[in-house]
């Protein structure tokens, strides 16, 4: 880490997975209290105040740093041009620093035991949601950079086709704008005052509202490093070539476009909205099944091209030829078996009524630590593994405990996520501290809970390992500092305008939104709406 | 088939694969990806019909 | 290989990917259309101020109610931290609308087992309407955050075999709780 834009790579990654740390040992704690285990410090205030940070670290601080920083790195080895405004860029990192700092002291002093999804008319300290806001400020100054990097390289290089690598994370950084603008409403607005003392009352379903503009997006902003690594990175490390870098450009150009008007499948359950707008939203959220299954094909054809080049043969045998032996190879298969099962666990979520069955139940978490904890972070590992010899000049001294950690880390999350699924369809509410396993009617629950905590205490095993690698395995040879990505069959010299930006689809996004929330939003300014009185949690309050 | 040495930069270090080798694979390809991410896809949706017919709809009507 | 050959096969995966994700829909749609299935969404609002002073949400009017065309109807209160009543009696059977709103925060609730399930928004009133087959007594907790009290908020919904079905004079019903 010799130069400074490495450094600074290295620097939002290492926060990211700090953070990732402190989050699993809270996730591993959490589980045990909800089994019939006794845990230590086991109250309910320990408990919702480990469930707040829990999610705030895993879903606010790991995969914005975590973006950040991989961005960061697309962009100088994609483009192979200088970082503009490394500064800024520090800037960026040390804002978004210093709102964790604050969030984090805030919730663990039980000020803001509100989780990580705000859930006002409740409201803590304004320091929780200041930190917050600084994250996203930073991860805001993370967006302009992107952007000014490609169009930099666009001026440099006109008419070329800009690097998949780095059309995919500028899509994430407009993506990640259009998604922040929700929450960041709803906390300018709503929450930010209500905690300063100068509103006493805040409309929850307004609020709700907000709030849901962002939930479904922010989980595409998580998953793009994953899908970026399988387009430009898997298939060079699988010794192969990407089938279509064409179909790329599209996937993520779909993902842009349909992540973000779905976000009102989160409130099929809410007596705020009509059914109409339900109903539309759901379909637009099949529509975002589509992306994923592309990359399902385009992937598994460029794995193909590898595995055929290694000499594999038959319908389904090429796939013992792939050189599962590569840690990004493997890890890119497990995120694709989690995929599977935590896609058919979201199908069922977004079925409009059918999510009557599940909705705030163990399926739900179920559904999204195989999606995020599982087929994301997994990646997120790989890309890590597969980035830090060329940071730190050094190769790793054995690919073995990398092999092991990542086997922990999809067993732990299948023996952690297939009970909850079950106890979901059996009515196991999330979000509880602790169950009453003592009266017959949900003793049965008692074995299911405890084979998953058993699942959470290996997914812990796993993320030390992960952290313990990262720091200490990178002794090895002399590494080559190059990064390279994967060719296409058809490497594009030039591509059709709208493939290789992001004018149109950003009109188009706009439009989208604008036909799924504008009237959704804007009936709580027509309606005779009721706000609820704000209620603090926080001493003083 | 040619590879094109590119003006973006990213395939500043073409691989090492050889065109021949290439075109032969690429002679199966995409079969066995369209059977495994097809199989993936069937299972998925029957699943999902499974759950929907014998799980959801058995549990009462939502209105 | 040449690129279109590529881009046929993208195009015939892509054919499939929407047949998938169109036989889903149909299902949906066709199940949703033929049952009049819709999730609780009647957007209706109501001051959670004043709820407990007048109006449906009274204290005396919570609880279960057999309507004249023997439906039943039950009215409760979702607050920090216990559903108000708790014990709530439903004949088996039979259509049953659930209608509850709050005066506090946020909650919602789930009947374990069923597909009985709303969130409750403070300002709005929720209501949902379905059947239950299985008598006994099947657990209701509160499955959304709304304090540290949260994991003790939980009702008992009681399905009653309509042999043992017998409201009052004014059609009321109501269970106890055994500790």
């Amino acid at each position: 880490m010799n130069s400074s834009p490495n450094r600074l790579v290295a620097a939002h990654i290492w926060v990211a997975f700090i953070a990732f740390a402190v989050a699993a040992v809270m996730g591993a704690w959490q589980m045990l209290v909800r089994s019939p285990i006794d845990a230590p410090l086991e109250t309910a205030e320990t408990y919702f105040v480990s469930v707040t940070g829990h999610g705030a670290l895993m879903a606010y601080v790991l995969p914005t740093l975590f973006v950040m920083g991989f961005g960061y790195y697309v962009a100088m080895t994609a483009l192979k041009q200088p970082l503009p405004g490394l500064r800024w860029a520090w800037a960026g990192f040390y804002i978004a620093a210093i709102g964790i700092v604050m969030a984090v002291v805030t919730v663990l002093s039980g000020q803001a035991t509100v989780l990580y999804t705000f859930y006002p008319p409740l409201t803590g300290s304004v320091f929780f949601y200041l930190g917050v806001l600084l994250v996203v400020v930073g991860s805001w100054i993370w967006v302009a950079v992107m952007i000014t990097a490609m169009m930099k390289w666009k001026r440099a290089n006109p008419g070329a086709a800009v690097p998949l690598a780095m059309f995919a994370t500028v899509a994430n950084a407009i993506l990640w704008l259009w998604t922040t603008a929700g929450v960041g409403a709803e906390l300018l607005f709503q929450v930010l005052p209500a905690s300063l003392g100068w509103t006493d009352s805040i409309d929850a379903g307004l609020a709700r509202t907000l709030f849901s503009w962002t939930l479904h997006a922010i989980v595409y902003f998580w998953l793009m490093p994953a899908y970026i690594a399988f387009y430009t990175i898997l298939p060079k490390v699988a010794g192969g070539r990407l089938y279509s870098d064409t179909m790329g450009r599209v996937s993520f150009i779909l993902f842009l476009l349909y992540s973000l008007p779905v976000g009102m499948h989160h409130l099929f359950m809410d007596p705020e909205h009509g059914s109409g707008f339900k109903f539309l939203q759901m379909m637009l959220t099949a529509l975002v099944t589509v992306p994923t299954l592309l990359t399902i094909f385009t992937i598994g054809a460029s794995l193909e091209i590898a595995a055929r080049l290694r000499g594999g043969k038959g319908l389904f045998g090429w796939v013992r030829a792939l050189p599962w032996d590569r840690p990004m190879v493997l890890a890119a298969g497990f995120s694709f078996i989690m995929l599977g099962f935590g896609g058919f666990g979201g199908l069922i979520n977004m079925s409009y009524a059918m999510n009557s069955m599940i909705h705030n139940t163990s399926w739900v978490t179920a559904h999204f630590h195989l999606i995020f904890g599982g087929s994301v972070v997994i990646m997120y590992f790989a890309i890590a593994y597969h980035i830090w010899p060329k940071l730190t000049g050094r190769e790793a001294r054995s690919l073995t405990p990398i092999r092991v950690q990542l086997w922990l880390w999809f067993v732990g999350i299948v023996i952690t996520s297939f009970p909850w699924h079950i106890l979901g369809l059996f009515g196991q509410p999330r979000r509880v501290s602790s169950f009453d396993f003592a009266n017959p009617e949900i003793a049965y629950w008692g074995p299911w809970t405890t084979v998953s905590a058993i699942g959470g205490f290996i997914m812990l095993a796993g993320a030390a390992l992960f952290v313990w690698n990262l720091a200490t395995l990178y002794r090895g040879a002399a590494a080559d500092r190059t990064m390279s990505y994967a060719m296409a069959v058809h490497q594009p010299r030039e591509v059709p305008r709208v493939l290789n930006g992001f004018g149109l689809w950003n009109t188009l996004v706009a439009v989208l939104m604008i036909v799924a929330y504008a009237w959704p939003i804007a009936q709580f300014f027509f309606l005779d709406t009721y706000p609820a009185p704000v209620q603090r949690v926080d001493v003083g309050g | 088939m040619t590879v094109t040495r590119q003006h973006d930069g990213s395939t500043d270090e073409p691989d090492d694969l050889k065109e021949a080798d290439l075109e032969r694979a690429l002679r199966l390809v995409p079969r066995g990806a369209a059977a495994l991410a097809g199989l993936a896809v069937a299972l998925i949706i029957v699943g999902w019909l499974l759950v929907y017919l014998l799980v959801f709809l058995p549990r009462g009507p939502v209105n | 290989m040449d690129e279109k050959r590529i881009v046929r096969s993208e195009l015939r995966w892509v054919f499939v990917v929407a047949a998938a994700v169109t036989l889903m829909l149909v299902v949906i749609v066709a199940t949703t259309l033929a049952n009049a299935l819709h999730p609780p969404s009647n957007v209706e609002t109501i001051d959670p101020a004043t709820l407990h002073i007048a109006g449906e949400f009274t204290e005396a009017n919570l609880g279960t109610q057999e309507n004249a065309d023997g439906t039943v109807t039950v009215r409760l209160i979702a607050t920090q931290y216990a559903f108000v009543p708790r014990c709530l009696p439903v004949p088996e059977g039979r259509p049953v609308s659930i209608r509850v709103t709050s005066p506090d925060v946020i909650h919602g609730f789930i009947v374990a087992g069923t597909n009985a399930n709303t969130m409750v928004v403070p300002g709005f009133v929720a209501e949902l309407t379905t059947e239950f087959d299985e008598p006994g007594d099947h657990l209701m907790p509160c499955h959304e955050y709304c304090g540290l009290g949260h994991s003790n908020m939980w009702a008992v919904l009681r399905v009653v075999p309509e042999e043992e079905w017998i409201p009052d004079a004014n059609g009321r019903m109501t269970c106890e709780l055994v500790p």
